[in-house]
């Protein structure tokens, strides 16, 4: 079971980035704008990454541990793992696509 | 840095302000970050049930009741000054409109200032007792200062509650409380029974309304935990965490 990060609207991009690097283990706020910055190539405001932190917990895709200072790291769910992948899985499938329609069209 | 922070629900910085802050010391925000985090918020007010904890509905009443309140007052104040042969109709507005401020007051920010509503109260109902002895200068007096102090104290209650900083406060006590009363004042002494075609110059108290109309849509926007709820972080004193 898995859920579409679609319905999340202009926070659907966000999420996955965030999904993908909560993938590599708990994380604070701080971290996870650095390493999505990282991942993506452009940067990601505070606003942008709260709105989206706050929609993956509320569907159970991350969970907040014990604040460490006055940090909060953020970890992975059981539920969030499933999704990212099937996320990923499809991806990967579009890009597939995508490359090899390119590669037969290629002069 | 947070200023804007506070354009947030007061739920939302509940769950997420000391993390948020603490992002923004670790990366200052540039002008685009900014940008966002305004974005951020009128997202979070637009919707609340994305948020890890949504804000209850309940929230809302105080600053809907103070706004309620703002209306009615402004509304009776507004007849007295345009229409003020038909106006004392509406006279009756001013009561439940006060009622209406008190009731706005009280959860969780009680348990912190429950002293002060108390003699604000206490201000007032002395003040009603005050302005029905027959009239003499030294009464009247008494009774409009007394007035001032509680309408003042009211609505200054009501500010902190909605998160208005100090300066803030003071614009609105001068604004909608002093001024008013420096202009009133000498025309209410000379008055003793204010009769009907002297009514327009209680459009001196319309100000204060508006100050209500304000504090209320504040307050509404921003919520606080009413007396049915359970307080998250109640709001200590100033004075104690000065």
């Amino acid at each position: 079971m898995n859920q579409s990060l679609g319905e999340l609207g202009r926070f659907a991009e966000p999420s996955l980035y965030i999904l993908v690097s909560l993938s590599g283990g708990p994380n604070h706020g701080y971290a996870i704008m650095t390493d999505v910055e990282e991942i993506s190539g452009s940067p990601m405001g505070p606003g942008t990454l709260y709105g989206a932190l706050a929609r993956l917990e509320r569907r159970g895709l991350i969970e907040a541990l014990e604040p460490e200072d006055r940090r909060r790291p953020y970890r992975l769910t059981a539920l969030g793992a499933t999704t990212v992948r099937a996320q990923l899985d499809s991806l990967d499938g579009f890009i597939r696509t995508g490359l090899a329609r390119l590669g037969g069209k290629a002069p | 840095m947070s200023r804007l922070v506070r354009l947030y629900p007061r739920r939302w910085r509940d769950r997420y302000e000391e993390e948020f802050l603490s992002l923004l010391e670790e990366r200052p925000p540039t002008m685009s970050d900014r940008v966002d985090m305004i974005r951020g918020a009128v997202d979070a007010h637009l919707n609340p049930q994305e948020q890890a904890e949504p804000t209850p509905w309940t929230y809302r009443i105080p600053g809907f009741l103070a706004l309620i309140a703002g209306a009615m007052w402004s509304a009776a104040f507004i007849a007295f000054v345009f229409w003020h042969e038909r106006a004392w109709g509406l006279a009756g507005l001013v009561p439940i409109s006060m009622l209406l401020m008190f009731l706005s007051l009280p959860g969780d920010y009680m348990a912190a200032h429950g002293r002060q509503i108390a003699i604000a109260l206490g201000v007032v109902g002395l003040c009603i007792v005050v302005a029905n002895l027959p009239y003499s200068l030294p009464t009247a007096i008494a009774g409009i200062a007394g007035y001032l102090i509680a309408l003042g104290g009211v609505l200054t209650l009501a500010a902190i509650r909605a998160e208005i900083g100090p300066s803030g406060r003071w614009t609105l006590l001068v604004l909608a409380v002093l001024l008013p009363a420096v202009i009133g004042f000498p025309l209410a002494l000379g008055l003793g029974d204010i009769s009907e075609d002297k009514a327009w110059l209680l459009g001196v108290l319309l100000p204060y309304g508006f100050a209500w109309v304000f504090v209320g849509l504040r307050l509404a926007i921003r919520g606080s935990a009413t007396l049915i709820d359970p307080p998250l972080n109640p709001i200590e004193p100033e004075a104690r965490a000065a």
